[in-house]
This record gives structure tokens, sequence and C-alpha cells, in this order.
């Protein structure tokens, strides 16, 4: 079966601590892959050399079959991947509204996007009551739910999803993964990045352990999970 | 002082508010979409101005008779397009390989490439370090209440100079294209994240800069019959000066700022009787004041966190 | 002094350099100046190159006392050559003017990171200042020097207030706003000569009077050596001053300011005195070498003293690698000789200037000989 996304042997620099080296990850369609590790461990670097904001020293990255290495970030988004990335990055002096058409940035039928805000609006109905306000007005836990339904206007076919938990609380970091769950089920593939371990790891299939720009440990989420203690030294 | 006097200078300061304003609008512009001034935009004005010049020269040489209406067109079309072009090649050759570099080093470079276009024009346009008449284009008819003279070419310069402004903020605010450069202004690398192509963006905001800087210098020479190659050194300093009054990276500050900063030469030649050359000094020295009690400008959008 | 053989090794680089300079500054035909710029190019790239200057540049820091006295040696040396040359000599006393107000500048960016891009305007005040007090007062010219730095100083405290105020380009508009300004009171105000300008009786100092030529030993010299030798001095004593500050805690202090504003309020180091503090050297600075300059050229009018010259000492700065007190020395002769020297590009100056300060910023921007690291004497100055 064709792999969703596949990172061969990649390696890149990004300023000068944040390092890969000779990263290899699988993304299996229609699944939750998580991927763990510290602050500096070199996730945010991996998701820029994904979404081709930074270009790797070596290796190749594989969407749906195809070579992506090299793209222009615009294309690669063209390709069917979207981005909730880390600390929200929400247009501030956008309409709530404006900031959910920014999402759907690429896609030329004005039906698709009226229908996809719909969608989007039933799973978060608060964004509906506040769409002509300004995003960088609300509240940090409306901010999220503007971030992850912009993300999901693109319908993409793989869902990468930077740190969510960051910064908010436990109940909104359990609503926010309940609504991941509900994501990947719809059929969206899903890689998650996250420091947060046994609530990512409930809800993946695999993992991967990112320690110090390396993958120290991967494998099915269940046994991952048992593997925990061990693995908990390598988050601090 | 009387009356007609005074709206005579009304109208003459409203003239160069406008011509400020278009200017301060491309440099608000650049500063939303990368964080630089482009010092050289006001000598994208002056080369707007020859280039329209030149188009008008070409159209009598190819054929003398063309009706004016077609020529006023097309010097439009041709000085908006060149400068347009131009702009393009600069945020591509220039501006974008400087990001990652100090704001100085690019308020440098492009204070360094005003210069280059201007002693260009001078050394390369023929007889260009003398001021070229430039044509009557527009119909001058007048109507004339009391005192006072409203012509017709200033009211259609003016009125085209509004529709611009509208346009351009139009399209900012309900495009897709202006969507995206506003986009890339908050936050550059989010709307990348969302598949905006960024270098493009770059490109257009440039040129649409660019091109509302001919414009104004086409306005100018419409305005004065006259142009020289350095009416673009002043006009830049006071557009820059416009956009900061009005809070970089905001479009209605700069129009705000033009009009302002045209107000307060008004103002300052009204004031200074014996000397109407004090109205620069009033102008920039009231600039200075008035940054000093709003650091980030009148409408401030954000501070500019670099140089 | 590491050894006898260092010793040499620096004279005889001291000596190439200054033969070279010597042969450049007399050459009269164009394209031998152009062999003289192309030789010097060619070796300067040949010695990059082959990392012969790395070794060069570790021989000049290990040596640092000699090689400064070398320095001035070999430019006393090249006045001399060219004792009775008026036209040359008069580029030299420009040279060292300009690198003293560039120097000034250096404090105020390089190491506080003060914007200015009115240099020339305060250039401009200490030589009005000088006018304007020798012309009505009988004050000694050695005191209107410093009174032009003092006034230079004064006015430019104006401006702090709206620029400690202000950052980034918010600042920098202030002080454009300022040198625009300036040069349009200068050129309405009557009482300062308005467009025509001022002019100046010359430098005097202990009787001798600047403005005649020099006799030694029945010999007649250029009065411009008399004016070489203290513009020389002048720069000799900035110099000093300029690296005493950097080696200092004075320098550490505007370096932390710099560098990083938050960071070094959070070590207790104030960022507005340190400011206050540059801006007000560099400033004082450039009005003293401003009020010799006037009295040199001994008449002085608004369009010296334009926001092009500002951009010109800023050029020159970064040019010569911001913070980098000997590349601004060389950015100076350079950008001030090379113009003179070709007649024929004469006319297409400004553009072949301003052409290569884009390309440097473009594809150098760390200047010619890039700042470096501080060399940090303890307890050094006050």
């Amino acid at each position: 079966m064709r792999q969703a996304l596949t990172v061969n042997h990649i390696s890149a620099a990004y300023g000068k601590a944040d390092v890969l080296s000779d990263v290899n990850i699988t993304i299996e369609p229609g699944k939750i892959t998580c991927l763990l590790g510290a602050n500096g461990a070199g996730k945010s670097t991996l998701i820029k050399v994904l979404l081709g904001l930074l270009k790797p020293h070596t290796g190749e990255i594989f969407f749906e079959g195809e070579n992506i290495t090299g793209l222009q970030p615009h294309e690669i988004i063209g390709r069917g991947i979207a981005c909730i990335p880390e600390g929200r990055r929400i247009f501030p002096k956008m309409t709530v509204e404006e900031n959910l058409y920014m999402g759907a940035y690429q896609e030329p039928s004005n039906e698709k996007i009226r229908e996809k805000m719909s969608e989007v609006y039933t799973l978060f109905p608060r964004l509906e009551e506040r769409r002509a306000q300004l995003a960088g007005t609300m509240s940090g836990g409306e901010q999220a739910m503007v971030s992850i339904g912009r993300g999901l206007m693109h319908s993409p076919q793989l869902l990468i999803i930077d740190e969510p938990s960051l910064g908010l609380s436990p109940a909104l970091v359990s609503d926010n993964f309940r609504i991941i769950r509900r994501i990947c089920e719809a059929g969206t593939s899903v890689f998650l990045v996250e420091q947060n371990v046994r609530q990512t790891l409930a809800i993946s299939s695999y993992g991967y352990v990112l320690s110090q720009g390396r993958i120290v440990a991967h494998g099915e989420a269940r046994a991952l999970r048992d593997d925990v203690a061990v693995k908990e030294a390598y988050f601090g | 002082m009387d009356f007609s006097l005074l709206l005579q200078f009304f109208i003459n300061g409203c003239m160069l508010g406008m011509m400020y304003a278009l200017v301060a609008v491309g440099f608000t512009l650049f500063f939303g979409v990368l964080d630089v001034i482009v010092f050289s935009h006001g000598d994208s004005v002056m080369v707007g101005a020859f280039a329209g010049l030149t188009s008008y020269l070409f159209c009598m040489y190819i054929s003398p008779g063309m009706p004016v209406w077609l020529v006023t067109f097309f010097v439009f079309l041709a000085g908006m397009a060149f400068v347009a072009g131009f702009g393009m090649l600069v945020s591509r050759f220039i501006i974008m390989p400087l990001r990652s570099a100090p704001a100085l080093n690019t308020l440098l470079a492009t204070m360094m490439l005003g210069t280059v276009m201007r002693e260009a024009v001078r050394l390369f346009f023929p007889d260009g370090s003398n001021p070229k008449p430039f044509p009557r284009l527009l119909p001058e008819w007048s109507w004339k209440f009391g005192d006072v003279l409203l012509r017709f070419d200033n009211l259609a310069l003016f009125t085209a100079g509004v529709l611009l402004i509208v346009g351009v903020a139009f399209l900012i605010n309900h495009s897709r294209l202006g969507m995206a450069i506003r986009a890339v202004a908050q936050d550059a690398e989010a709307a990348q994240i969302m598949g905006v192509n960024f270098p493009l963006i770059v490109l257009l905001t440039f040129a649409i800069g660019s091109a509302v800087a001919a414009f104004a210098g086409l306005m100018n020479g419409l305005y004065y019959n006259e142009i020289n190659f350095n009416l673009g050194l002043l006009l830049g300093a006071i557009g820059f000066s416009s956009a900061v009054i009005g809070g970089l990276g905001n479009i209605y500050g700069a129009i705000l700022g033009g009009f302002v900063f045209a107000f307060l030469q008004v103002i300052g030649t009204v004031a200074t009787p014996f000397s109407s050359a004090y109205k620069d000094v009033f102008a920039f020295g009231v600039v200075i004041v008035l940054m000093a009690i709003f650091p980030t400008g009148i409408l401030s959008e954000r501070q500019s966190q670099r140089v | 002094m590491r050894s006898s053989k260092d010793f040499f090794c620096c004279a005889g680089l001291a000596f190439a350099l200054f033969a070279y300079l010597a042969l450049l500054l007399g050459a009269e035909e164009e394209w031998s100046i152009a062999a003289y710029v192309l030789l010097g190019v060619v070796v300067v790239v040949a010695l990059v190159a082959l990392d012969v200057f790395s070794t060069i540049e570790r021989l000049v820091q290990s040596n640092e006392r000699t090689c400064q006295a070398l320095m001035v040696l070999g430019t006393l040396g090249i006045i001399a050559v060219f004792r009775t040359d008026h036209y040359t000599l008069f580029l030299l006393g420009t040279i060292f003017i300009y690198s003293v107000a560039v120097l000034g500048i250096n404090v105020q960016l390089g190491y506080a990171g003060v914007i200015n891009f009115s240099g020339a305007s305060f250039f401009g005040i200490g030589g009005y200042t000088a006018a304007v007090f020798l012309q009505h007062t009988p004050t000694p010219p050695l005191v209107t020097l410093v009174l032009g730095g003092i006034f230079s100083a004064v006015v430019g405290s104006v401006l702090l207030f709206p620029v400690l105020r202000t950052s980034g380009h918010y600042s920098a508009l202030v002080t454009m706003a300022f040198a625009l300004l300036l040069k349009v009171f200068l050129e309405v105000s009557e009482w300062l000569g308005g467009p025509q300008g001022l002019a100046l009786p010359p430098f005097k100092f202990l009787g001798i009077n600047f403005a005649e030529d020099l006799v030694l030993f029945g010999n007649e010299y250029s009065f411009y050596v008399k004016y070489d030798l203290v513009c020389l001095l002048l720069l000799v004593m900035t110099f000093m001053f300029v690296q005493r500050i950097e080696r200092s805690w004075l320098g550490l202090a505007m370096d932390a300011v710099r560098i990083d504003e938050t960071a070094a309020a959070c070590f207790g180091i104030s960022i507005k005195r340190w400011k206050i503090t540059a801006f007000t050297i560099g400033n004082f600075v450039i009005g003293v070498a401003g009020a010799l300059y006037s009295m040199m050229l001994s008449y002085i009018n608004p369009s010296n003293f334009t926001f092009s010259d500002s951009l010109l000492f800023l050029s020159i700065l970064l040019l010569g690698g911001i913070g980098s007190i000997w590349g601004v020395i060389a950015a100076t002769a350079f950008m001030v000789v090379i113009p003179e020297k070709f007649q024929v590009i004469q006319e297409y100056r400004y553009l072949i200037y301003s052409a290569m300060v884009l390309a440097m910023i473009v594809f150098r921007p760390s200047g010619l000989l890039p700042r470096k690291p501080r060399t940090y004497i303890a307890g050094g100055l006050l």
C-alpha cells in the first residue's frame, strides 16, 4: 500500500543548534502518526523541511509516491498537505472568516469553500458567532479553534499538527485531541507533533521519538506507551 | 489673508496631498510585506514621469496626429507598466536577497539605488540634467468662482488619484490577491503554510506600489508641466515621512500622512510670508515633533523592530 | 614588539603600502592611474586568495603600536613627497577630515547602534559655527574648533528626544528629516549667507597663518602642508580616542546596547544613557571635523552639507566595515581619491559610487575590513 508520506534520510540545519540528521519517517494513510520530542529536539525543523520552508542538505521526501523534495511551500500545500502551525499563527488583523478563507487559499471553487466553512462552523459553533471579529482580539482557546478550523479548510490528505496543546488549559487540550481523532476518522492522515506524551500516544497508531535531531525510537503507539518509562529520559 | 487666496492654497494642498499619499501608499505596502523601507521609491516616481514623457515623444514620432486621449492613455499605460516592471526587478534582485541582512543595509542599498536611477536619467536621457517640459495632455478648461480659478486638469487628476487609491484599497481589502498581501504582511511564514506563493506576492506588491508611484510621477508632470531628474529625492523623503507619520504598514495612515504633510507645507507657506522656502523647514520640523509625540505614527500599526 | 623580524616585516609592508599610495596619488594619466588601481586590486585579491592576508592581519595585530607609528610616519612621508602639490595635499586633508567625521558616526552607529542620517548636517553645523564665530568675534581659531564640536553636540541633543523615543525606521526618519530641514534652513537664512554661504578666515595657531605658504630653510612649500599636519593630528587624536572607547567599558556597554537592548537593560545598563553618550560624542567629533574642514576650504555653502553627503559618510562606514576603525580610514581614502583621480569619470562618479556601494551591500555586507572581536583593556579609559 502507498504511504501518505515518506521521509528518507533527511538531514538539515536550521540556525545553529537545531539540526536533523538522517531522519526516516513513514506516515500511513488514514491514521494518526505522532512525533514526540522535547524542546529543541528538531521537531519544528522537521516540519519546516516537510513544508518546503527549509531545504534539507540531504535526503528525500515522498508524498503519495511523488518526490516533493525541493518544491516551493505553495506547491507542497497544493499537493494536499495542510499544517496547523505551532503557536496558532492566526492572522490577527483579519476576521475569523478571512482567516478561514486563507486556509482555503488554493481552493478555486467558492462553493467548496462555503461547504467547508459550514463544516468548520458545525465543528466550532463558537466561530460562527464570532465570524466578523478580528481574530487577534479573541481568547487563546478561540484562536486555537480558528487555527484548527483554518487547517481543515483546505480538505488536505495529510494534516500536520504542531504542538496543539501548547499554552492551553487541560480541558481545552482534551477537546483538541478529541477533534484531532475525529479529523482522522473522517479520512485525513494526521501527523501529530507533540511534547505531551501520554495523550498523544493514546490517540496515535504509530509513533516516533526525536531527540537531538535523531529518531531514537519508533513503533506501535501501544508498544511505545509501555516503553514510556525509558523514553521519558529524552523528554527531561 | 483673503479668502480666495486661502482657497487657492487649499486646492494646491489637495493636489500635493494626493501626490504624497500615492507615494506613501507604496512605502507602506512594501513595508507591510517585507518590513523594508524602499527609499528608491521616490525615484520610481521620477522614472515614471520620464517613461511617460518618452512614450509621449514616441507617439508623436510614429503618428503626430494621434488623438490626445489615446496619447494620454498610452502615456499612463507605458509609464505605469514600465515602473511596475522595474519595481519587480528591484524586489527580485535587490530587496529579496537582502531579506536576512540588517534593515539599515536595505535602507542604504535602496538609497544608493535611488542615486543610480537619478544619475542614470541625468546622464543618459538626452539633455537629462536640465528640466524637461511635460506636455499638457489634459484639456485646459477652467471655471472661475469669484477670484478662485478651478482648473479642469487639476480636478481630473485629483479624481483619478482618488479612484486609484480607492481601487488599491479595494484590491487590498476585498480580493484574493489583497488577502494574500495582508496575510504576508501579518505573518509571512503562516501565509506560506496556507499555500501562498510568497515570492510571487512580493513581486505583485512591488508591481502595484510602483505603478501607483508612476501615476504620482505623471500627475506631477501634468500638474507642473515640467519634470526633472531630481524630483524623486524630495518626493521620496516626503512619501517616507507621510507613511511614517501615518504609521508604517497602514494604507489609510499613509493617505492621511500624505495630506497632513501637504497641509503642513501649506501652513508653512502661509505662516512665513517672508520666505515660502521655510515651508519645508516647518513641515520637516513638525514631522520630527510628531515623531517625538507618536513614536510609531498616528495610526500606528505596529513597531518596526529592526535597524 | 615581538622581534626585530616582525618589525622589519611591518616596516616593509608599510613602505610598500605608502610607496603604492604615493605612486597612485602622483599618477597623472588616466591609463597609469587605471593600471595602479588594477595592480592594487590584483595584489589584494592575490593576498586574500593565497591566505597571506590573514597572516598580515595577525602580524599587524600583534605589533599594533609599531604599525600605528609606521602608518603615521608613512603618511608624513606622503605629505613630504607632495609638499608643493596643492591639489594632492588638499585631497589628503580631505581624507583625514572625512575619516574623523566618519569615526564620529562610527561611535554612534557602530558602537551604540544609534542611526544618524544627518552626519553631513552636524559637519555643517560645525563649519557654520566656526564661520560665524570667526567673522563676528575675535575667538581664536583653535577655540572655534571646540565650539564647532560643542554646537553640533548641542543641536544634536535637540534631536535626542525624538531619536530616543523612536526606534528602527522611525528613528532613521527623524535624522533624515533633520538633514533635509537643515539644508533648506541654511539656504533660506540670509544671516548665514543663504545659498552663497560664508567665507572663513584661515586657521591660525601660535601666530602661524595657515593660508600662507610654508617656508622652511628658504624653500617654499604649499600651505596645505600645514593644514594636513593639523588634520592628521586631529585624526590621530580621534583614532586614539575612539579606540580607547571601543576597548574600555564604555565600548562594552555601547556594544551591549546595540546588540540587544532588552538583555542590556536586564544587566542594569541604561539604554538611554549610552545612546545619549554615543550620539553626543559622535556629533562633537563630527562638528570639530566640520569646523576644521570649513577653515581649510575657506568658503562654505549649504551644498557642502546635503543629504547626499550624509549618505556618503554612511556609505564609507558601511564600505569600510561598521565598527572597524582602519576600515573607515581605508574606505575614506578610496572614496575620496578614486573619483578625483579619474577625471574622465568625474561626470559619472555618483553613478559609479552608488552602484559600487550597492553591489557591496548585496555581495559583501560586512565591509572591506570587518570589525575584529574586541581587545578589551580592563580598567582602560577614565
